[in-house]
């Protein structure tokens, strides 16, 4: 082996073990020397490289994903309205335009895009803030319509005056930071397992709807009109009862 | 809310031990090819989830590593090649301990660490690729779609460039001519 081809190779793969490559570096002091100098150099190059680290949560968000996307690729049943038979009855144009958004509907639903890895990082972004946020709720004694309004609109959001919704305890309302996406709106109601979570986060956000996966939550993130609606709730909660009252009630100020 | 189908368990057990295994050294592959570590931390999930769905096309998982460094590789491509803000502070980036280093040896790495990142990326992925990724010569041609030869020469460059850091003795720079003469029995 010549010196061009040695040193090639010592450059090349310093940790060559091949006996040709061995026998080659015993052959002069010189060779020695090399070897050795650029082992060390790629001893250093090594611990460089590897000196950086992910962060401890990238592990279980990996982990996470599964389930995710398992979650996002299921196909949703259709949202129950609650009108009656004879309601479209009095309104065939309704009925018609109803039916042609649940073709579109089931279309969206039956042919699922998955979510992307900068929607799942909001997923468990929103799902560490409900858990951070959890101790404020309900420690007022009451919020007025007033604030829910206040707060909604600096977020380009109205929430219509719907009875229901106004028959429900409201135990929470908050400006809050979303990292990744700004600010949005956090309202919380008293569901029927406890606190549920309503965001809206206006902008560009989800792809489209998917599920949120957490060992004590479940819920479901949407793109609605202008940016995302979240809705997080205690598992066994009905979550798609108040997906349908809040989306139905919800305006966008462009 | 929906119905999710059951996740197989023994093939998410499967992918878990994957992930243990193998998700620091994607990282660090991530982070070296686009230089920021939130945007490696978005790689790596993209990378892992294009493997889960296509999870069952895994055969053998000693292949694990070369299929998800492909898929990174591919990502990187698609979604960051064209946005790659120079967002990298020295500072930042996660050190061992500093008591067990001298101030030259810090100096060192640090002067390192700049010439990692100022690589050709020629230069810097095969050099990624053999050391992170343990791969051999032959594996990284695969990889990189490249001939063995060819990546030999860019890891003697990759080092030589960076000996300057050190000051370790010159060596001969092979033109192209030799690398298709440079021990073509034993290449790798």
């Amino acid at each position: 082996m010549n010196e061009l081809e040695f040193k090639t190779r010592a450059y090349s793969d310093p940790g060559d073990t091949r006996p040709d490559f061995l026998a080659a570096s015993q052959a002069s002091a010189e060779r020695v020397e090399l070897l050795n100098a650029v082992r060390q150099l790629d001893a250093q190059i090594r611990n460089t490289l590897t000196e950086v680290s992910a962060s401890e949560l990238l592990a279980a968000r990996l982990k996470r994903l599964p389930a995710i996307d398992n979650a996002s690729n299921a196909v949703t049943p259709p949202v129950e309205t609650g009108k009656s038979s004879a309601y479209w009855k009095t309104k065939p144009w309704l009925a018609l335009a109803a039916s042609l958004l649940f073709a579109v509907g089931l279309g969206s639903t039956l042919l699922p895009s998955s979510p992307s890895a900068a929607d799942m990082a909001f997923h468990d972004n929103l799902i560490a803030h409900v858990y951070d946020e959890e101790p404020q709720y309900g420690t007022r004694d009451s919020i007025s319509w007033e604030e829910i309004d206040q707060v909604l609109a600096d977020n380009g959001v109205k929430l219509l005056k719907d009875e229901r919704i106004l028959s429900m305890r409201i135990k929470f309302i908050n400006n809050c930071g979303l990292p990744g996406r700004g600010r949005g709106a956090h309202l919380v109601l008293e569901g029927s397992e406890g606190s549920f979570s309503v965001f809206f986060i206006k902008g560009p956000g989800v792809q489209s709807a998917f599920d949120i996966v957490d060992e004590r939550f479940s819920g479901r993130i949407t793109p609605l009109g202008e940016g995302d609606m979240a809705i997080v709730g205690e598992k066994g909660e009905d979550i798609g009862d108040y997906q349908s009252l809040i989306a139905n009630n919800v305006e966008w100020q462009i | 809310m929906s119905d999710s189908p059951v996740l197989n368990p023994s093939k998410k057990q499967r992918y878990e031990t994957l992930v243990d295994a193998l998700y620091q050294d994607v990282f660090r592959y991530a982070f070296w090819l686009c230089k920021n570590q939130a945007l490696a931390e978005d790689l790596v999930q993209e990378t892992f989830l294009r493997a889960w769905r296509s999870f069952d096309s895994l055969q053998n998982d000693k292949a694990a590593k070369a299929w998800l460094f492909t898929i990174l590789r591919r990502e990187n491509a698609r979604l960051y090649e064209r946005y790659r803000p120079d967002l990298v502070d020295i500072d930042d980036m996660p050190l061992h301990d500093e008591n067990e280093q001298s101030s030259e040896q810090e100096m060192d790495r640090g002067l390192l660490h700049q010439a990692i990142m100022e690589l050709e990326a020629d230069y810097r992925d095969p050099l990624l690729l053999q050391v992170i990724g343990g791969f051999s010569g032959k594996e990284i041609a695969r990889i990189l779609d490249l001939n063995s030869n060819t990546v030999m020469t860019r890891l003697f460059r990759a080092r030589s460039k960076l000996k300057d850091v050190f000051g370790v003795e010159d060596p001969a720079e092979p033109d192209d001519q030799e690398d298709e003469a440079l021990n073509p029995k034993e290449q790798l």
